[in-house]
């Protein structure tokens, strides 16, 4: 962090906070960094115009009428200021995959044993969820394996519901044929693109 | 930091350019997405074959995200009917979410979408569709009073012209994105 001036910062936010005092903002936006590093950017409009902010920790401020203008914060300001913000993120979601049987929607032996370990994962979360997306590989029409897929992650969330997590808290995405683990040309048989993927959050 | 006092013009601004914004079409569920459930009762014989039907428990379809961790007074509904959001809680298109002097609250939408809110505030969530199958949908968010922070999903990353966050001044659109907005209320 850049804190090599903070006096001057300071005296110099006390006096924008006396300049402003008439046309305190409104709406305040903060862009975060990503997590990843990834360059992101918001856009926030108004009446008056449209201010793009594409900085970590730049501010666009939205005076009561409507006027636009820019800043910088800092990561410690953005603590001290949004300490709720900052303390109650979820940890990262977690991510298992299950196998099927050749040619079944009956989850392997190693892929059921897993089932245990998923649901403690979930039940350890503050409001944990379950979501389950099946998957299929490109033998057939869109409209059939996504139908399929869905089925099939209905399979593994009954399971799932079997080991006593909570019905509501579980959800049964069909992605079909659009995410391949193994790319593959159409109507190509791909046992490995036959799965469920599960996302603990 | 400037502080919020002062007195503030309503603007109908918000809601004057929420109308101009575009509509998602074509993102309903599909039509055939079956009613009964399937579980897996025995090695089926052909390839990829269709799973024998079972009815089981059915999803709460209508639930669009899930409370996290909730601290202090947080409450879901409006003012007349609310009720006080507990983790695991479900949060309903177009719910009022909102939060006292102690309270913050985080919510995961469908789609992945992480809300978080910071003390007294007041959100609507006021459109939310999300096809899991397609990743397509659109998300309206109305902080009416306070801050949150918006980390955002799949929707976003999707569609990021259909995700949007109005405060009584301005519209927030965003580019795969982590942000906080804090507004004051609309006088």
């Amino acid at each position: 962090m850049n804190r090599s001036r903070p006096l001057f910062n300071a005296l110099a936010l006390l006096a924008l906070a006396a300049l402003l005092s008439a046309c305190a903002p409104a709406t305040r936006v903060t862009l975060l960094p990503q997590a990843d590093g990834t360059p992101s950017a918001v856009e926030v409009t108004t009446g008056q115009g449209v201010q793009r902010i594409s900085q970590p920790y730049q501010v666009a401020s939205v005076s009561a009428r409507g006027a636009l203008s820019v800043d910088t914060t800092t990561a410690d300001k953005v603590r001290e200021t949004y300490p709720e913000l900052v303390a109650l993120q979820p940890p990262a979601p977690e991510r298992f995959t299950l196998e099927f049987e050749p040619g079944t929607s009956q989850l392997t032996a190693d892929s059921q044993a897993q089932l245990a370990t998923v649901v403690a994962r979930a039940q350890a979360r503050a409001g944990g969820e379950i979501v389950v997306t099946g998957h299929t590989d490109r033998q057939g029409a869109v409209e059939a394996n996504d139908r399929l897929s869905l089925q099939r992650a209905q399979a593994v969330r009954a399971l799932l519901i079997e080991r006593g997590f909570k019905a509501d808290l579980i959800e049964a995405v069909g992605r079909g044929e659009r995410e391949p683990v193994v790319p593959t040309e159409d109507e190509v048989i791909e046992p490995r693109n036959r799965r469920a993927e599960l996302l603990v959050r | 930091m400037q502080t919020f006092s002062g007195t503030k013009l309503a603007l109908p601004l918000a809601a004057a350019l929420w109308l101009a914004l575009p509509v998602a079409g074509a993102q309903t569920m599909p039509a055939t997405a079956p009613t009964a459930v399937v579980a897996p009762a025995g090695p089926a014989a052909a390839a990829e074959a269709t799973p024998t039907a079972v009815a089981t428990t059915p999803v709460n379809d209508k639930r669009v995200g899930t409370f996290k961790q909730v601290k202090g007074e947080s409450w879901l509904g409006k003012s007349d009917a609310r009720r006080p959001a507990a983790p695991g809680d479900g949060v309903l298109e177009t719910e009022r979410v909102n939060t006292g002097p102690q309270g913050a609250a985080t919510i995961t939408l469908k789609d992945g979408t992480v809300l978080t809110m910071g003390p007294n505030s007041t959100m609507d969530l006021s459109q939310f569709k999300y096809d899991a199958t397609t990743q397509k949908g659109h998300f309206a968010l109305d902080l009416l009073q306070g801050s949150v922070r918006v980390v955002t999903g799949l929707l976003a990353k999707i569609n990021p012209d259909l995700f949007k966050i109005s405060t009584p001044t301005s519209v927030v659109g965003v580019r795969g994105t982590d942000f906080i907005v804090e507004t004051q209320a609309a006088q």
